[in-house]
């Protein structure tokens, strides 16, 4: 499999198909990410077309030392705030957290062949997630969804490594104590 | 080093952790108390729900991104009506060029020529000329139908200043191709090539500049295509091809190009 730096550079030396792989690589998992982080379907959909058009006009630029990864998840973060934000009109904090459960659409997208049990398992996570602000949502599912460590994450969020770790925490502990089944006791 | 210290290898997302480290880190979080909030069992269970998420590519949204991409090609409303004038003046122009019976240097000037097997629509639109006068270029373009017939032809001179693109929007079915016949200005060339295929299709082959430049697309995959080339002075052809292998699927098929931008670098 190419690399994602080997595919950016052919894109912006031109060659047919690059792009288009790695729209496929990432468009899932950009929308899974901006789905989690923002809490809207249409506004997720919106927020990785813009990054990927962003990342189509950024390849003549792209040093591959950036890290292609990081990056993407860079801008895509960005965008999803900005979007946020234009909806909101000008709140400079996401306040769409929803109370228990009024109005939340389920975000998460499980596989077609995915447990009931594991439906039931993202569906409470996904309820605790829509509760928190923007930026911790945002850094758990970079973590655990997009697989990036803690390091590329303060990068892509803009927040020091040491907050990472915190947010990190809190969101743990609000899952463990909303939901007993996630505690270790439970195992 | 973060083999063994879990408190590195708290940093490593769970699916990235080898199972020595998940290892070393269960065996640490039940002895360290400070461990607690990072125990390694939520971390297990999370990456347990990761891999029941759907990483499924969505058509729709493919669609949507290829729209984007050529709205990103194409000049703003306010350029586009000054690029209209400027077309029909061009293709006065050129209409005037050629009764002086293909002249040379309206010969040298044709810079697009587009074949269009297949073609049903009476769309193929001609849009977008830049709005400054630095570069005059000439174009045509020729929309061929079942069996070689010519069933549309647009031309005309275009003017580009350095700053500006030429934006052509082509909705064709069944496939087409690009071609600069003659060379252009030095300058960034693009095209933007998207594939929507509803239950069949077929390959599609991009050629660049040097004509080394070929990627098939496998049958039946809808996508976006973006084909970025820079053009030198050796450089004359471009070209799009969009093949398909069989017989539309009924109803179903649609390739276009998108667009084809070239921003001319003055010369």
């Amino acid at each position: 499999m190419r690399s994602d730096d080997d595919l950016m550079l052919a894109h912006a030396r031109g060659e047919a198909g690059a792009f288009d792989v790695l729209v496929k690589r990432y468009q899932g998992p950009l929308t899974g990410f901006l789905r989690q982080m923002l809490g809207d379907e249409a506004l997720a959909e919106d927020a990785t077309i813009e990054t990927l058009i962003k990342v189509h006009k950024a390849a003549a630029r792209y040093a591959p030392q950036e890290r292609f990864r990081p990056w993407l998840y860079t801008v895509a973060y960005r965008e999803g705030v900005s979007l946020l934000r234009r909806r909101n009109k000008g709140v400079e904090r996401a306040t769409h957290s929803l109370a228990d459960g009024e109005g939340a659409v389920p975000c998460y997208r499980p596989r077609p062949d995915a447990t009931l049990a594991q439906r039931q398992a993202l569906e409470a996570v996904e309820a605790v997630l829509s509760r928190l602000p923007e930026v911790q949502r945002a850094v758990f599912v970079l973590f655990y969804r997009e697989g990036l460590a803690t390091a590329d994450i303060a990068e892509a969020v803009s927040i020091p490594p040491g907050s990472v770790r915190a947010y990190l925490s809190m969101v743990r502990k609000t899952i463990r104590e909303t939901l007993p089944e996630f505690s270790p006791e439970a195992a | 080093m973060a083999q063994h210290d879990p408190w590195q290898i708290v940093d490593i997302p769970p699916s990235l952790r080898t199972p020595a480290q998940a290892a070393a880190l269960r065996a640490a979080a039940g002895r360290d108390a400070e461990l607690a909030d990072v125990d390694a069992h939520l971390d297990e269970a999370m990456d347990a729900l990761r891999a029941a998420l759907d990483p499924a590519v969505s058509p729709a949204l493919m669609t949507r991104l290829s729209a984007r991409l050529a709205e990103e090609a194409s000049p703003a409303p306010a350029e586009s009506l000054a690029a209209s004038l400027k077309g029909a003046w061009a293709r006065l122009t050129q209409a005037m060029t050629l009764r002086w019976a293909w002249a040379p240097a309206a010969l040298a000037a044709a810079l697009l020529m587009v074949f269009w097997p297949g073609a049903d629509e009476p769309s193929t639109r001609l849009r977008g000329v830049s709005s400054s006068a630095a570069v005059s270029v000439g174009l045509d373009v020729a929309v061929e139908g079942p069996g070689g017939a010519v069933s549309r032809v647009e031309g005309g001179l275009a003017t580009a200043g350095p700053a500006d693109g030429l934006v052509f929007r082509l909705p064709h079915r069944g496939g087409g191709q690009v071609h600069l016949l003659e060379r252009a200005p030095s300058g960034a060339v693009s095209i933007i090539f998207s594939q929507s295929v509803e239950g069949g299709g077929g390959p599609v082959r991009i050629t660049g500049p040097d004509g080394a430049e070929q990627r098939w697309r496998p049958e039946g995959e809808a996508g976006v295509w973006a084909y970025q080339a820079v053009l030198t002075a050796e450089a004359s052809v471009l070209s799009a091809e969009a093949l398909w292998g069989g017989a539309l699927p009924e109803g179903g098929a649609r390739s276009q190009i998108v667009s084809v931008r070239w921003e001319g670098a003055g010369e």
